[in-house]
């Protein structure tokens, strides 16, 4: 078989589903390799698509057919065999092209048979085909909904969402008989796994309950239908919101210098608004608060990696966030280019799948619409939001006098799950303190630009009022400081904490890599380690725990090589005592 | 009802089978004018005579594969080997002769013997310290029975005596001098049937013998946090009766099997694949198991109490599967 | 020794080479699997020395040839079915050629294991001393089985308890490829009895009555609780381990061959004016016709139903 598949990209970190928004090239027409066949459409933003080969391409699918990530919409054969249109021709899950070229009836379906499938061969469309081989579902055991019998992807999918969430057998059979749809139960044990108990709470608590109640449109109304971003973006919101807790603080910001900065901004030539000193302090505070930067995965916090900052931006279609990744990274005309760029690419609908999605922090700014405050919605997995409300004169006491000040509200939402009460409001603090310092990033001839830093080489500073410490390496920035009893701020782990984490952390790592060179199976490892609490350290114990289906004495001649590899071990003194226990459990393979 | 200890319950059971059956004849190492290295046949030759009650040399091979002999030609011999381990020192004997030269003469001989197997760690290093109950589970042609109680010993060897079919006895050296009750009166339990130790509700541990005793000890921790265990005590291994086992994990959708022998294809593996086979749509957590991990077994108090399954690991077991 | 005797000698071991040559061609022809192990050579002494017990004395025989089995009576239509699968074998399918088995002619079966029957007749020896039964336990093995430690074990143990046990080795030189001078270190399997305290004798395998002076001299001091003897039979091995073993391992085949044992036995029972030339190609014929009865039978018998995998596990 020489006929390629067109496969939807994943063309966004958070990207499921491309719609087909536009065909640009009919279906049975010759297309050529890098010519752009569709205009797809993601939950963020639209792309092109281009043929991967030359050839006469077939549409599986028509427009405003939802498909999944992975999964072929076209087919490009070759010349005239592709031309007679009989391989892919069947019909298509959704709406038909209204191009489409050449469009037989399948052959079964044409004889009149409803049913149309035979017992081994069941009667299939070709992305149905390639979903059930991916998924790895059987095609005879898929009921097909349509008259016609012909098996559609949508079917597939039922039948493999059937099995998608992680239930024991006995829970599928209790939510089976009270009627209970697995994937809205809620698992309680930690490893997610769905338990008979847990299906019988969801279904307890799904007790007829009043019907939604949706603002009804009068009757004689048909009702707006919404643009595939606006469907997409409710139900991202719905998700949100209905998912993570929300908790928001608001804070009062001295925008004395915000003001004056951006106006210099603007006088000194257009390079920087307002919006991009709010991108820059953002991404300076997320960049020394690392924990924040997570997003919440059921059962843990997968760590952004990148400091990306998202800028919700108003377009025709609705609203679109475009994201700056490494915001930390970058000066402010840097971060100035890169936001002037995404809003153009944004309000022409042409923003690609790396513009969009995976922000740490999105900044909504509604100040130009005198909003003072908010109470914002997350964009789905992200952990902050900031709301910048109206920059206005304000009453103020200073000095026990009532004076004018120029003031705004941040109105700043975050995820619960990932950060308690404490820590976000150390975060809200941290960018109030910035937004009112901000005159600091401006650039100006006292601050020659950071040398890049060689692997290994390390700057530190602390400020005047604080022993807390920053830190910046080639790649990573964090905050080392001492607890209140110390002195301290406790805005990070202490010196010695962070060497004995590292010295875990490298046992570990140590660990494992000499399980990845003896190609012992290893799975989940863990390390406690313990020494006294405080003063010169006397000592200090680790305890590692290996889950591996590899033999226990395996396992155990692995610990040998990691101590001796531990380079973080190898820096301590060597009469320092460091014992290392190893316990192994037994994992299946 | 008396209460007697799990050895002199043996020797009751073997003095009187010898009593009522003159076919019956017991031999092995040591086992006649010394009473057994485990005094488990204390007093026997002294009452029954050296023709009846005798020493052997140290043959393994021999004494299990005489054994065979004696027993297509009509007596009930009795055999002990020192240490369960000897089973495998005895390997031919056992699995092919004792297992199979009923079958492999189609049905001509039956093989009615018992070979008692005293099993468990002794602190004597790997060769005398194992419950390789699996192997015989794994075996055609044997029983196997691994009695936990007094009472059991007593019955199960009785019945083992009076079987036409060769019994793996195993004898946990743990529980000689364990006490129980023992009512002379109850009917010889039947192979093949459980015995029920706890009643609960939440999880089904299947466990013998010392791991019995470790599982009522866990049992009684987990009911104070309010987690009922439910301990079924298999009491022969071939026959299995799995369907008590079932029952309970019907009720409770978990089931963890405590075992003193190897984790890798052990008793626990069987169960666990009979509950995948025959019971998944009431298994409501992760099947587990607790057994020794694959090493051979150390002479040195504290390494061998590393890998025996314990109180606390049972409990710790118990509480993740009920979460 | 009597000449009725030996003649029924001969014709027993004429019937067990006719039996056993029919054998491998039905092996060859794909009837039966070619599990045999061919007791040409030996059939002479095997038979002599069965004809020197009672009939009710148990036996283990050993692997190589049906001569035991002929001596005894045992079917050959049966043997045949054990090893093609029909209905009316003495093993039901289970065990073919190496577990034949017939209780009541005193076949007592055989272990699969080469030397693994050694343990079993001490068990038997104890309880029919014990039950004061006055038979005698026999078993024949041979060199390459000899060489196992349940040999050790066993005549050690049979002869502490001076149980009514003949252990009868048939050294035939070879066990399966490998020659008894590089598996053996002694020259003499009966050697090995002066470890145990017990007799050890050698015998002539091509001299029948020899054979069965041996034996009745053990037996007898068996019965009367005088304990175990080890009688060393020095055989010949005419064909290979297997019933289609070519043999290429082996120089001696073509030498060995003159000295058969039945050839010797042959010209002795015609020298002896036991029976003439003419009446041995008779009894020749006679044999042959009685195989072939044997073998029709066993094919007009039914197979085996496949269920009897399952049966005959336990009682």
């Amino acid at each position: 078989m020489t006929d390629h598949p067109l496969i939807m990209p994943k063309l966004g970190q958070a990207m499921e589903y491309g719609a087909i928004a536009e065909w640009l090239a009919a279906d049975g027409t010759v297309v050529r390799a890098g010519q752009a066949v569709a205009s797809v459409e993601s939950d963020k933003a639209t792309f092109e698509i281009e043929a991967t080969k030359s050839g006469v391409i077939h549409h599986l699918a028509g427009v405003g057919d939802e498909i999944p990530v992975g999964e072929p919409f076209a087919m490009i054969g070759e010349g005239a065999e592709a031309q007679t249109g009989g391989a892919y021709a069947l019909p298509t899950d959704g709406p038909a092209a209204g191009a489409a070229a050449v469009q037989p009836a399948a052959p079964a379906a044409a004889a009149g048979a409803p049913a149309g499938v035979s017992a081994d061969r069941p009667l299939a469309s070709p992305r149905a085909k390639a979903l059930a081989h991916r998924l790895g579902v059987d095609l005879l055991r898929v009921a097909a909904h349509r008259a016609d019998g012909l098996i559609v992807a949508a079917d597939v999918k039922a039948l493999a969402a059937a099995g998608r969430p992680l239930a024991s057998p006995k829970a599928r059979a209790v939510a089976q008989s009270l009627n209970v749809d697995l994937g809205q139960v809620a698992a309680h044990r930690t490893d997610g796994l769905i338990v008979a108990s847990d299906v019988e709470a969801a279904a307890t608590r799904a007790r007829p309950a009043p019907q939604a109640t949706v603002a009804a449109a009068p009757a004689a109304e048909a009702g707006v239908a919404l643009t595939r971003l606006q469907r997409v973006a409710a139900d991202r919101l719905s998700r949100s919101w209905a998912q993570a807790p929300h908790i928001v603080q608001m804070v009062e910001v001295d925008a004395a210098q915000l003001a004056s900065a951006s106006t210099a901004l603007r006088e000194a030539g257009g390079r920087g608004t307002l919006n991009d000193l709010l991108i820059k302090a953002a991404a300076d505070c997320l960049a020394r608060f690392p924990a924040l930067n997570a997003r919440f995965a059921g059962d843990r916090l997968v760590p952004l990696g990148e400091v990306a900052i998202g800028l919700a931006v108003a377009t025709d279609a609705g609203l679109t966030v475009p994201v700056v990744r490494g915001a930390d990274q970058l000066n402010l005309g840097e971060i100035a280019a890169r936001t002037r760029e995404l809003i153009s690419a944004a309000r022409s609908g042409r923003l690609s799948g790396g513009q969009v999605g995976g922000a740490g922090l999105t900044i909504s700014n509604l100040g130009a619409y005198g909003i003072a405050f908010g109470t914002p919605v997350l964009n789905l997995d992200e952990p902050i939001l900031v709301f910048v409300g109206a920059m206005e004169e304000r009453p103020i006491v200073r000095d026990g006098q009532v004076v004018v000040g120029y003031r705004t509200t941040l109105s700043i939402a975050y995820d619960h799950r990932v950060v308690d009460g404490l820590a976000a409001a150390r975060f809200s603090r941290a960018l109030k303190t910035r937004l009112e310092t901000v005159a600091e990033l401006l650039p100006g001839p006292a601050t020659p630009p950071a040398p890049a830093l060689a692997d290994r080489e390390l700057r530190v500073s602390s400020q005047a009022d604080a022993l807390a410490v920053q830190v910046r390496s080639a790649r990573h920035a964090w905050t080392v400081d001492e607890p209140a009893a110390v002195g301290g701020r406790d805005a990070g782990p202490d010196p010695v904490t962070l060497v004995l984490g590292g010295l875990a952390s490298c046992m570990v790592i140590a660990f494992k890599l000499a399980a990845r060179r003896r190609k012992v199976p290893l799975g989940e490892v863990r390390a406690h380690l313990t020494a006294n609490p405080e003063g010169k350290l006397t000592g200090a114990a680790i305890r590692l725990e290996a889950w591996s289906s590899a033999p226990e004495v395996d396992v155990r001649k692995l610990l040998a090589p990691a101590k001796a590899t531990c380079l973080v071990h190898d820096m301590l003194r060597p009469d320092l005592p460091i014992t290392i226990d190893l316990d192994v459990h037994p994992a299946a393979d | 009802m008396r209460t007697i200890t799990y050895a002199k319950a043996l020797n009751e059971a073997l003095d009187e089978s010898l009593q009522a059956d003159e076919d019956v004849i017991i031999y092995g190492c040591d086992v006649g004018r010394w009473g057994g290295i485990f005094k488990i046949t204390g007093g026997l030759q002294t009452k029954y005579g050296a023709d009846r009650v005798f020493d052997s040399p140290i043959s393994e091979n021999v004494l299990v594969g005489a054994g065979v002999g004696a027993a297509v030609m009509g007596l009930r011999p009795v055999v002990e080997l020192q240490f369960a381990d000897f089973l495998i020192t005895a390997g031919d004997e056992v699995f092919f002769k004792a297992g199979m030269w009923r079958f492999m003469h189609g049905g001509a001989f039956k093989v009615p013997m018992v070979l008692r197997l005293p099993s468990g760690e002794t602190g004597a290093g790997p060769e005398h310290s194992a419950c390789p109950e699996a192997y015989v589970m794994h075996s055609p042609g044997l029983l196997c029975c691994v009695p936990s109680t007094p009472a059991d010993a007593k019955s199960l060897l009785k019945q083992a005596i009076q079987s036409d079919n060769p019994v793996m006895f195993f004898e946990h050296r743990r529980l000689y001098q364990q006490r129980g009750e023992i009512d002379d009166d109850a009917p010889l339990i039947p192979f093949g049937k459980a015995a029920i130790r706890r009643e609960g509700r939440h999880v089904t541990i299947v466990a013998w013998q010392m791991m019995l005793n470790r599982a009522l000890k866990a049992a009684e921790t987990l009911a104070e946090e309010g987690i009922e265990v439910e301990i079924i005590d298999p009491r022969t291994l071939a026959p299995f009766d799995f369907d008590t086992i079932l029952t309970s994990v019907k009720k409770t959708g978990a089931c963890l099997v405590v075992e003193e022998g190897y984790r890798r294809l052990g008793v626990g593996a069987e169960i666990g694949a009979r509950l995948f086979e025959e019971a998944l749509p009431y298994l409501d957590r992760p099947f587990r198991r607790l057994a020794i991990p694959d090493v051979p077994i150390s002479s040195i108090p504290a390494l061998v109490n590393r890998i025996i399954p314990t109180v606390d690991q049972i409990v710790a077991t118990v509480r993740e599967m009920a979460a | 020794m009597r000449n009725d005797v030996l003649a029924d000698i001969f014709r027993k071991s004429l019937l067990t080479r006719v039996f056993e040559d029919r054998f491998v061609k039905l092996a060859m022809e794909g009837v039966v699997p070619p599990l045999l192990h061919p007791g040409a050579g030996q059939e002479v002494a095997q038979i002599a020395a069965i004809a020197a017990l009672k009939d009710d004395d148990p036996v283990l025989y050993a692997h190589r040839g049906t001569g035991y089995m002929i001596a005894r009576g045992v079917s050959m239509r049966a043997m045949l079915a054990d090893c093609a699968g029909r209905a009316g074998g003495t093993n039901n399918g289970k065990g073919g050629i190496m577990h034949v088995v017939d209780t009541s002619k005193g076949i007592f079966g055989e272990s699969g294991t080469l030397g693994g029957g050694l343990v079993i007749s001490v068990g038997m020896g104890m309880a029919v001393k014990k039950k004061k039964t006055g038979q005698v336990v026999v078993h024949f093995f041979g060199d390459g089985g000899s060489n196992r430690g349940t040999f050790h074990e066993s005549l050690n143990w049979a002869a502490v308890q001076k149980l009514p046990c003949v252990y009868i080795c048939e050294n035939n030189g070879w066990a399966v490829s490998v020659p008894v001078s590089e598996s053996t270190a002694v020259e003499n399997i009966a050697d090995r009895a002066h470890g145990y305290g017990i007799p050890g004798v050698i015998v002539d395998g091509a001299d029948p009555a020899a054979v069965m002076d041996a034996v009745r001299t053990a037996a007898e001091r068996a019965r009367s609780g005088q304990g175990p003897t080890l009688i060393e039979i020095k055989a010949i091995r005419l064909r290979g381990h297997y019933a289609t073993d070519p043999q290429d391992y082996r120089a001696d085949a073509a030498e060995v061959a003159k000295n058969d044992p039945l050839e010797t036995l042959r010209a002795r029972v015609i020298s002896m004016g036991l029976m003439t030339e003419a009446e041995v190609e008779t009894l020749l014929t006679e044999c042959e016709a009685e195989v072939q009865q044997a073998v029709e039978e066993m094919q007009a018998s039914p197979p085996l139903s496949p269920e009897a995998a399952f049966e005959d596990v336990m009682v």
